[in-house]
């Protein structure tokens, strides 16, 4: 089994050129997820063209927010701590009233019930939130402010949290295939996939 | 009981306290009747249970203790023993605790461990000397309560092929009802009195069961019907035929009588059946609907009629809706919140109370 990136060479965009709109809440909604980054990448979701501007729809007489996405690949594992990091982050940019349901973007993964089905059990999601390991990772996408740098290396992150349990973790980087994100690699798999059940395709390892 | 002409949901008081929102709810058995003021217990995603009792001088719950410091991690569900004495709670530290008041302060008298992750639930049996927890493990454990507050796992019941989110016991039968994430409701029952508990009944897509995750089950007071709600946006109602299953070899199978559908949009999470045959449900869509039996002729066994719908019964996911099980039309609701509210039924014209 390699200890390599679930999607090695995603395929980056530019930066659209935004185009002023009036405001309202679809704008606000999707500029908050311009700098969400990517779990595996120093890009963001929007240059690796996981989220656009069509992702969203928002119904604002129901109070109802639908979030599509597109992992990278059909197999990404990674779609549930995406879609995690997009639950969390419209926690503090949406009215409480208002309802929001993520979703893959129909045919884009191979296990799209199942990871739609985890995303918008509010219990579930609740619960792998509470797991340091994976709220770690959640907090890396959402607040790192430098995107073109390796997670993990950013004199301005907040200091680790040293009361959270420490698993198996190599706390030191270790160089395999060139890459310190398989340093991050490694903790997603043996620490953070368990936690959330996500469903483990053992053929995107081999 | 006939619920003929209108009725209304009505506002009694809005219980604050808890920093995160409230998952569930459980009244105090034999308390709010003869003197003995009602009281409480709700648990929270800010890994604290607090317990409010209701002051007999003015007729408002207070929050007459916070139970923290205990769990590490959200408190999902509560459950008081049958007597009233110890309360359950379940948490997804993977632990439960046991509380027992003692002298005016609730201490934590046993810890249950077991479950290799979140416990979600936790019942006990009519008789008090059974608890029954589950979890995002699959599994579901079945506890002896022993004198001194000790507590042996007598099973460990592997079926479910997903998360368990709600056991409940029988209220007069030692027979165990679970719900899951995987669609289904399965029915567990002891052969013989050796601790061998194995699955009897498995309710599914197959036979008319839930098509996503069943959220919660509730018995009626006869305890020959009960109620499941579901992800899958339908309440549904399954009878069984009681004298059967207390005679002799014990099982008579559930079946499906009546599903609601169309009532609902959102996610049902939990519903409650009163003592007075009145069915609660409590939604993702921030309502709370009233469901009776329609007794206007009998079509081909029992159907249902949206008896009230209160629209934004809280500004959020309606989490938890439970009746008093001493005073008839009083219900409490718990929410994300962060709030509960005490509501009271009352019919139209006028504000009387409903006849006991």
């Amino acid at each position: 089994m390699t200890l390599g990136l679930i999607n090695a060479n995603p395929v980056v965009h530019a930066k659209k050129e935004r185009v002023t709109r009036t405001e309202d809440l679809h704008n606000d909604v999707f500029k908050v997820f311009l700098d969400i980054r990517d779990p595996e990448h120093p890009y963001s979701l929007e240059q690796l063209s996981v989220l656009s501007e069509e992702s969203i729809t928002v119904d604002e007489k129901l109070g109802r927010i639908l979030i599509t996405f597109t992992p990278t690949i059909q197999h990404c594992s990674m779609a549930t701590v995406i879609g995690l990091c997009l639950r969390e982050k419209m926690k503090d940019y949406v009215p409480p009233h208002f309802k929001v349901d993520i979703k893959v973007a129909p045919g884009s993964h191979a296990d799209e019930e199942s990871v739609n089905k985890q995303l918008n059990d509010k219990e579930r999601v609740a619960a792998a939130l509470e797991n340091p390991n994976l709220r770690q990772l959640v907090d890396e996408c959402l607040y790192s402010n430098k995107s073109n740098e390796p997670l993990g290396t950013y004199a301005s992150d907040p200091p680790p949290d040293q009361s959270l349990p420490k698993g198996p973790v190599v706390s030191s980087p270790r160089i395999i295939g060139g890459s310190e994100f398989c340093v991050e690699s490694f903790r997603i798999q043996y620490e953070i996939i368990p936690a959330f059940d996500l469903i483990k395709e053992s053929n995107v390892y081999s | 009981m006939n619920f003929a002409g209108d009725f209304d949901l009505k506002e009694k008081q809005i219980l604050e306290g808890h920093t995160d929102r409230v998952w569930n709810l459980a009244w105090k058995p034999a308390s709010g009747v003869d003197g003995i003021p009602a009281v409480l217990a709700s648990c929270s995603g800010d890994k604290t249970v607090r317990i409010w009792e209701q002051s007999p001088a003015t007729g408002s719950f207070q929050c007459k203790a916070v139970l923290d410091e205990t769990h590490t991690r959200t408190v999902r569900s509560c459950a008081w023993s049958p007597s009233g004495k110890l309360l359950a709670t379940a948490s997804f530290d993977a632990t439960t605790a046991i509380w027992e008041h003692v002298g005016g302060d609730y201490e934590c008298v046993s810890t249950l461990e077991g479950h290799e992750n979140e416990v979600k639930c936790v019942s006990w049996n009519a008789s008090g000397s059974l608890l029954a927890t589950c979890g995002r493990d699959k599994s579901v454990w079945i506890w002896e309560v022993l004198p001194g507050n000790e507590f042996d796992c007598v099973s460990v019941l592997q079926g479910h092929t997903q998360d368990v989110k709600m056991v409940q016991w029988h209220p007069s039968m030692d027979i165990l009802f679970s719900c899951s994430y995987d669609n289904s409701i399965k029915i567990w029952a002891e052969d013989g009195d050796n601790d061998d508990w194995h699955c009897v009944q498995t309710l599914d897509e197959s036979n008319s069961g839930h098509t996503s995750s069943v959220w919660a089950l509730s018995f009626n007071s006869d305890g020959d019907k009960m109620v499941t709600c579901s992800d899958d946006l339908t309440l549904k109602i399954w009878g069984a035929d009681i004298m059967n299953m207390q005679s002799g070899d014990g099982n008579a199978p559930w079946l499906h009588l009546c599903t609601l559908s169309g009532y609902h949009d959102r996610t049902i999470f939990s519903v409650h059946w009163s003592r007075d045959g009145i069915i609660a449900s409590g939604a993702a869509d921030d309502a709370i609907r009233l469901f009776v039996e329609n007794k206007d002729g009998l079509v081909d066994g029992p159907t249902y009629q949206l008896l009230l719908k209160k629209d934004k019964a809280h500004n959020m996911d309606v989490n938890s809706v439970k009746w008093s099980s001493m005073e008839n039309g009083r219900l409490a609701s718990a929410s994300d919140d962060g709030t509960i509210k005490i509501w009271e039924l009352v019919s139209l014209p006028g504000h009387d109370k409903l006849p006991l």
